[in-house]
């Protein structure tokens, strides 16, 4: 863990509705995250976990609260500059990937950084390199129709990444997927979390929680319990045989 | 541990050395952390409950040049075993009676003892994930872990439960 | 069965009242077309009862011969005229005077004017009709009703003829030649002294015989047949009639070009309009397939729909085209009675019924069908038909600046779509084209004849004005079926990094992409359409161009309208948060 947060939040609160019909899907949530550190925010499904994802990123605007990334105050900025911050501070990874379904895997890769202003040679060296690395590059040149769920996410991972992002959010990562879907997609998480990227990820699978340093438990719109996870170097022999005798 | 060897012995009679080597084999990397002199102690177990005779071949004293066998009554016991859907009953039933007797006693909140349970087989799991993850896919390894961490989502996910339950019947108390 | 389709049609009501939107913009767009084809098929038939009645009424001529001078050759041709095979009666000869310019003078004015000499009973073949006054008398004359109009005479007016006072005794019509306007000069009868009187100023003397045949409708080959002395002149009753309907004739002229316009716009404007509740329908075929309903029942209640638009537009166009005819129809004066109530014919009826249900369903079989006919699950999984991959676009958007990126790759993905709007809107150009065009043709026109285009220049204002009502209604729809089909897109370009406006614009340049290519294509298939139909009627050249500035304006008014009616809901949609669009899906 370091001494640089990368994004905090104090007091952040969300409602929808009014009178009786008021929702708070997010209520006073306090969450610091610093540079390379992994958080895991766990719940049932409505406990308001995404709704806290689309609260950090800007893709919703908070009822109350602040919100700090690298330093500054972000909470009431515009749309307009919202999406420029978005450009190289947060890379989003959706639960349901949102592809664009007539671009090939890396153009779909490339798109962030060709958004960004990049010129257009780079942003795809960039993709290019990123989908190797995610061991994707013989998909390069496929539809999101012809690659399989895990594949898909793994592309919008590197789609997250393209612009070198402080801080990368995922929600439901693997909500989709099955379960063999589900290892491919851990496994690229964890390779990134030893790269040193910092990352959010929200989720209801405790495999996935559990990928995290410190896990959150959240529950009607607020943190209920924090977990935090160490690392315990274990044999197979011990995990698997402990109590055979 | 009975029935493997009495299985091993199924196929025919083995030297005690053979049967060892046999069941390394078999486990391949998994062996390393299996004592295998645990072998000999059952061999002698399961002669003295007749289920296997052994013999003596040549000079040789020690149990692991002996010669081993099953006895009818051993090959009776194999099909059964084989046939059988025996599975290890899962943890509810002891965990729920902690939960009891700690309320009952009122020693500490249910909810906090079975928070502190999901807190700990979180950390299991993280572990668990990590070597699996760190295992080349398709090994026998990976498969095991892979038992192991379903186990212990099952695990997280019942005590979740749990706590929810004992959080609602506190309330109700009050 | 006939559960089934009191099943079908309740559904598409439920289906109607729900998109009210789409199903106005259709109906606007039918409405066009068949308004003005109940009017073309209509205008003539009116127009012409006035005339018909007064021909009977006043026993017209069916064949009226007029010599140029009297001389021997000419007079005995006439006399042969008045028993050649075929003539049943005759009536005359009249002497007829010609006077030249300023010989009639009244209220400071002056005008040329043919004098016939007709006194005594009524004779066999045309008898002037009066409506004011009485017949001739000496010191008396009687003026032809149009005109009296025209010079703004009553009965007991006074007027000169060749420098001499007459009083005007009556006002006739009759229906031996066209009324003034489109007759030079004016007719006015006298008794023979007062003719005799003021032979003298006359320049041409000559007489006219009237005559009806026992074969009406073969009075044009009777009139070629007879010609035989260049002096005698022989006009047959079916020319006259044409020419008094001339101003009719060219409103219908322009009527018959408006019509084929507002049919042609009407099918691209109803095919985008039917893609784009289709898209939001897909899924309810879709779910009524799964819950039972076959392909053919679902097929059923989209035609019931569509059949609905066809009838309530073919309805409403019969009764607008009706309630309008008698403005184009009403003739210049000259002729007795007024253009009757109209009601159109059976036929009529049957015409534009069957055409408006024609256009619906040429319009709307493929995209009906295909739904019909399109598999239930992967309708229930997603849009009926995936967006088109450009690989051209992608590589060429990825060198330009992001809105133009963003743009260029939004206007691809439907290129059907986008083809057919660009179709539509190319059609309201090029007819803007051909009327501003007619319109610049009849304002050159000065003077007398300035009238005969009136009808045609209300038709032309009327398409005009029609015409920048469609055009809106296409912009719309561009604008809307751009914004449905790109909401998530959009949504997703922002929470990549694209900021509102670059959206915005990139949102107004793929809709104006289709509108610049149909300007492009517009204006010079108006100029190509209008040529092509000007010289099916007779040559062109004297025709002055269109205004440089009326053509200019019209595409860039089409471009700005296209721009402004994407640009507001987007910019709209900009201020709110990204994830809703991200979360319909």
């Amino acid at each position: 863990m370091s001494d640089t947060t990368v994004v905090a939040a104090h007091g952040l609160t969300k409602t929808y509705g009014s009178g009786p019909g008021l929702v708070r899907a997010v209520d006073g949530v306090d969450i610091a995250v610093g540079s390379g550190e992994t958080v895991s925010v766990m719940g049932p499904s409505g406990c308001g976990k995404s709704t806290l994802l689309h609260l950090l990123s800007g893709l919703e605007r908070p009822t109350g609260g602040e919100i700090l990334l690298a330093g500054e105050r972000v909470e009431q900025l515009s749309q307009a500059r919202w999406s420029r911050l978005r450009r190289h501070t947060i890379g989003f990874v959706f639960q349901a990937f949102h592809l664009v379904d007539e671009l090939t895997a890396v153009e779909n890769v490339e798109l962030p950084a060709l958004l960004a202003g990049s010129p257009p040679k780079r942003a795809r060296q960039k993709a290019s390199a990123l989908l190797e690395r995610m061991g994707l590059a013989d998909r390069a040149a496929h539809l999101p129709s012809q690659l399989s769920g895990g594949q898909k996410q793994r592309v919008a991972v590197a789609r997250a990444l393209v612009n070198d992002p402080l801080l990368v959010l995922a929600d439901e990562p693997t909500g989709n997927l099955d379960s063999a879907a589900t290892t491919e997609v851990l496994r690229m998480f964890a390779r990134l979390r030893a790269q040193g990227q910092t990352l959010v990820m929200v989720t209801h699978d405790s495999r996935v929680a559990a990928i995290g340093d410190r896990l959150m438990g959240m529950r009607d719109g607020a943190i209920v319990d924090h977990t935090h996870l160490g690392d315990r170097p274990s044999t197979v022999d011990e995990l698997v045989f402990g109590d055979l005798s | 541990m009975q029935d493997v060897v009495l299985a091993l012995l199924a196929k025919g009679p083995s030297y005690g050395y053979e049967l060892r080597q046999r069941l390394a084999a078999a486990m391949g990397p998994l062996a390393s952390g299996f004592n295998a002199g645990q072998i000999y102690v059952t061999l002698s177990r399961l002669e003295r409950s007749g289920l296997v005779e052994s013999r003596q071949v040549g000079q040789e004293l020690r149990p692991d040049r002996r010669v081993y066998e099953l006895t009818a009554t051993g090959h009776e016991r194999v099909t059964v075993w084989v046939a059988a859907v025996e599975w290890p009953k899962p943890a509810p039933a002891e965990f729920y009676l902690k939960l009891i007797a700690v309320a009952e006693a009122g020693l500490a909140d249910p909810v906090g003892v079975a928070d502190a349970q999901r807190r700990e087989l979180l950390r299991r799991l993280r572990d668990a994930d990590q070597a699996l993850l760190a295992e080349p896919e398709g090994s026998s390894a990976a498969l095991l872990l892979e038992g192991v961490v379903l186990q212990l989502q099952a695990g997280i996910r019942w005590l979740e439960i749990c706590a929810a339950h004992w959080s609602a019947r506190g309330q109700g108390d009050e | 069965m006939r559960g089934r389709l009191r099943l079908a049609v309740r559904l598409a009501a439920r289906d109607l009242r729900h998109r009210p939107g789409t199903g106005l913009l259709l109906l606007l767009a039918m409405l066009a077309a068949t308004t003005a084809m109940t009017l073309a098929l209509m205008v003539r038939g009116s127009a012409q009862k006035p005339w018909d009645y007064t021909f009977a009424v006043t026993n017209g001529p069916h064949v009226v011969v007029t010599s140029l001078q009297a001389d021997a050759a000419t007079d005995a041709a006439m006399t042969d005229l008045m028993s050649a095979p075929g003539v049943v009666a005759h009536s005359g000869p009249h002497p007829l005077l010609y006077l030249p310019a300023d010989s009639l003078r009244v209220n400071g004015h002056g005008s040329d004017v043919d004098v016939m000499a007709r006194e005594g009973g009524p004779s066999a073949v045309d008898r002037p009709a009066l409506t004011a006054g009485g017949w001739v008398r000496d010191g008396g004359v009687v003026v032809e009703e149009s005109f009296a109009v025209a010079l703004g005479l009553a009965v007991g007016d006074q007027l000169t003829l060749a420098g001499q006072p007459f009083g005007v005794a009556g006002i006739a019509v009759t229906a031996s030649r066209q009324p003034t306007p489109f007759s030079n000069p004016g007719l006015v009868w006298a008794t023979n002294a007062d003719v005799a009187r003021i032979a003298p100023a006359a320049e041409s003397l000559g007489q006219v015989l009237m005559l009806r045949l026992a074969d009406p409708d073969r009075a044009p080959e009777f009139a070629a047949a007879n010609t035989t002395v260049e002096t005698l002149i022989l006009e047959d009753w079916q020319s006259t009639r044409d020419e008094a309907l001339t101003d009719v004739l060219f409103a219908l002229f322009g009527l018959i070009l408006g019509a084929a316009a507002f049919a042609m716009l009407a099918a691209a404007t109803v095919a985008v309009a039917v893609a784009g509740r289709l898209a939001a329908q897909g899924r309810r075929a879709a779910l009524l397939k799964a819950v039972g309903a076959t392909p053919g029942f679902v097929g059923l209640i989209m035609l019931t729909e569509y059949l609905f638009f066809a009838l309530a537009a073919g309805v409403a166009g019969l009764v607008a085209g009706a309630n309008l005819v008698p403005p184009l129809a009403r003739p210049v004066a000259g002729v007795l009675g007024t253009v009757p109530v109209p009601g159109p014919s059976m036929a009529t009826v049957a015409l534009v019924l069957g055409a408006a249900t024609v256009l619906m369903g040429l319009s709307t079989l493929v995209p009906t069908v295909r739904a019909a006919r399109a598999s239930t699950v992967r309708s229930l999984a997603g849009p009926a038909r995936p967006p088109r991959r450009s690989r051209l676009a992608v590589a060429v958007s990825a060198r330009l600046p992001v809105p133009l990126l963003l743009g260029l790759r939004l206007a691809t993905r439907r290129p059907g779509r986008a083809a057919l709007s660009a179709v539509g809107l190319s059609v309201t150009v090029a007819a803007g084209v051909v009327a501003l065009w007619m319109e610049a043709g009849i304002s050159g026109d000065t003077g007398d004849t300035a009238f005969i285009y009136h009808k045609l220049r209300v038709v032309t204002y009327t398409f005009v004005a029609a015409l920048v009502i469609l055009a809106l209604v296409n912009a719309v729809l561009i604008a809307w079926t751009t914004a449905l089909d790109n909401a998530r897109n959009s949504a997703l370009a922002r929470a990549l990094g694209a900021t509102p406006r670059q959206v915005t614009i990139g949102l107004a340049f793929a809709s104006l992409l289709p509108a610049l290519l149909a300007v492009a294509i517009g204006i010079p298939a108006g100029f190509a359409a209008y040529s092509v139909a000007a010289a099916a009627a007779g040559g062109a050249e004297g025709d002055p161009a269109p205004a440089v500035a009326g053509l200019l304006a019209l595409p860039l008014v089409t471009l700005l309208m296209v721009a402004v009616l994407t640009t507001i809901p987007s910019h709209l949609a900009g201020r709110r948060p990204a994830i809703d669009a991200l979360r319909a899906d």
